[in-house]
């Protein structure tokens, strides 16, 4: 037995005390590890959604909306573009590839989107079965889509019109499943994928003999960063498109997040100081019960510094453990959330694995701890071991 | 040895307390009678060194106190010295072994279970060894804090009214315990008192 152990022996065996400020403490850093794991995993899932798409063409409105629908599927589209007067822009040496996308129906939430056979490429997919469509109304879906609708190769199904799924069924004409992709870790895993041809066919009604054919967006990729530069202003000023940055619009997007994180963030660190507040107190009250066991550990020979020494580590262990609770907290919160209350299909891929930025979090934990532990340490410093104990 | 010589000391705002010279072999045994206030268990705390005197020498088995820092006394008493309280006080979120574990490592000697094992089976406390403190009776607190005094073998035991709170049964118990042990250790015994039971243990006694 020696100062160490008896300092996690007065943490541990004496719950009713230590509790409070270690529940206080688990709160605070399971908050703050909570936004911590959401806002990585929502940056790198933003990330790997870019893949190599370098701006978006679409019709005029809020780019990030165009960027939220076209390449995050999350928002509708701004509209519609003539296929034939954005081929004339995209046939231009500054541009690598350009892949076209329409869509305007979905299975079971998931879009159906119909594109070109370089769609996949955007986010390296692999396929895990079957092949790419080839043929009209063939469909290749990504694994998400598979395996929580259970859709097999060689499965019909019809597209129901419009993002959402209470839009009327397009039972004229029904899809086959002919290919499924690897997991991408991407906005590919959640979509269905077919040719353009297949979305034009299924609205054939909704379209004018004589129309242009239209599609949602193009998603475009530069062969040097000058095409970045010069592209994007000649279409937003001589066209009737606009172009999208999804880098520029990203940055927007984690500004506006930020913002709201923050605040959350604040709110977390209040909670972590009324638990450095509660240390404080407990520490505090404990001394008074426990002079006599202080003067008594000084009798037996410990000196002024290993006295001050106990009452440090404790501080720092309630709230070390309290540390280790909150990020216990804040897993367990995410595993309930994602798979019981979310049914957003993007935060599928969430790690729950310890994150640099949270180690932040471990050294406010132990600053906490050792300020909460200040005034009570001097305390022990200035008991009177022979006054105590012969007083008593 | 233990040798105490024109030893004075002062309380903050009071008079100067002088005690008479105390010369004490092994297995002495030394009874300190007094009112209370009349500086008993100052004079204990002066020989624990837990206090350094105005003036006069304390010697104690060739070390003069006067020559410590209390950092030296501090070592020197956890080593050489058993203190037993009129209270007994213990760590109250440890067990009885733990608590003799604690005080042994922090007087710095060595903490061997065995030793633990048998002083409390000498003060009839084998059974309690896992309890906490709070758990015993006020007498075997009284035992168990002799027991803590006693596992680091201790040349000099500076008992301060131990058996004022005990029943006459457990008194009994206490003395016999102390003069066991330094009659087989040939340990120096001074026990502060105002209890009339055990004003006659020793033929040497003192009065302040």
């Amino acid at each position: 037995m020696n100062i160490n152990k008896l300092s996690l022996i007065n943490v541990i065996r004496n719950p009713v005390d230590t509790t409070v400020s270690m529940i206080l403490m688990s709160l605070g850093v399971a908050i703050i590890s909570m936004m911590l794991l959401i806002s990585s995993a929502t940056k790198n899932q933003l990330e790997s959604n870019l893949g190599g798409v370098d701006m978006v063409i679409g019709a005029k409105g809020s780019p990030i909306q165009v960027i939220l629908s076209s390449i995050f599927h999350i928002d509708n589209p701004t509209g519609n573009i003539s296929l034939s007067e954005v081929k004339k822009i995209v046939d231009d040496p500054l541009i690598q590839s350009a892949v076209p996308v329409s869509f305007g129906d979905n299975y079971k939430n998931y879009r159906i989107v119909g594109t070109s056979k370089e769609f996949p490429d955007i986010y390296s997919a692999q396929l895990k079965s079957g092949k790419i469509w080839s043929q009209n109304l063939e469909v290749t879906i990504g694994s998400s889509v598979a395996q929580k609708t259970k859709l097999k190769i060689g499965d019909k199904f019809y597209g129901s019109h419009g993002l959402g799924s209470d839009g009327h069924i397009h039972n004229n004409y029904d899809y086959v499943v002919v290919g499924i992709f690897e997991q991408s870790n991407s906005v590919l895993d959640n979509l269905i994928l077919t040719d353009t041809q297949s979305v034009w066919m299924i609205h054939s009604n909704d379209i004018l003999e004589n129309q242009d054919k239209m599609i949602t967006s193009m998603l475009v990729k530069f062969k040097s960063p000058i095409g970045l530069i010069q592209i994007p202003r000649k279409i937003n000023s001589n066209t009737t498109f606009q172009a999208a940055l999804p880098s520029m619009e990203i940055n927007r997007m984690i500004d506006l997040l930020g913002f709201g994180i923050s605040t959350i963030n604040i709110i977390a660190l209040l909670i972590i100081v009324v638990s450095g507040v509660s240390i404080f107190l407990n520490l505090y009250n404990s001394l008074r019960k426990r002079r006599f066991e202080l003067a008594l550990i000084r009798v037996y020979g410990a000196n002024k510094l290993q006295l001050m020494k106990l009452i440090l580590q404790e501080s720092i262990l309630i709230s070390f453990f309290g540390t280790l609770l909150g990020f216990a907290i804040s897993r367990l919160t995410l595993v309930v959330i994602l798979n019981v209350f979310v049914d957003n299909h993007n935060l599928d891929t969430i790690s729950l694995s310890f994150i640099d930025s949270e180690i932040v979090i471990v050294m406010l934990a132990f600053i906490v701890g050792i300020f909460a532990s200040i005034i009570p340490v001097y305390k022990a410093y200035k008991i009177d071991a022979i006054k105590t104990l012969t007083n008593a | 040895m233990l040798e105490v010589k024109s030893l004075a000391f002062t309380h903050e705002g009071q008079n100067q307390i002088c005690f008479p010279d105390i010369s004490l072999c092994n297995n002495e045994g030394l009874i300190v009678l007094g009112n209370s206030g009349s500086g008993k268990t100052t004079l204990i705390n002066l020989i624990a060194g837990l206090i350094k005197a105005d003036s006069g020498d304390i010697t104690f088995n060739q070390t003069k106190y006067n020559e410590l820092s209390f950092d030296d006394l501090d070592i020197f008493r956890g080593k050489n010295i058993g203190l037993i309280f009129q209270k007994p006080h213990f760590i109250r979120n440890l067990t009885v072994l733990e608590n003799l574990s604690l005080s042994t490592h922090l007087s710095r000697n060595k903490v061997r279970k065995e030793i633990f094992e048998e002083t409390l089976s000498e003060v009839g406390l084998s059974e309690k060894i896992n309890m906490r403190p709070n758990e015993l009776s006020e007498g075997e607190q009284q035992r168990l804090s002799i027991a803590m005094a006693l596992v680091k073998e201790p040349t000099l035991i500076l008992a301060d009214e131990p058996t004022s709170s005990l029943d006459d049964n457990n008194c009994n118990k206490v003395i016999s315990l102390l003069k066991k042990y330094s009659e087989k250790k040939g340990c120096k015994l001074v026990i502060v008192t105002h209890d009339s039971r055990i004003k006659d243990l020793f033929k040497k006694r003192i009065s302040l």
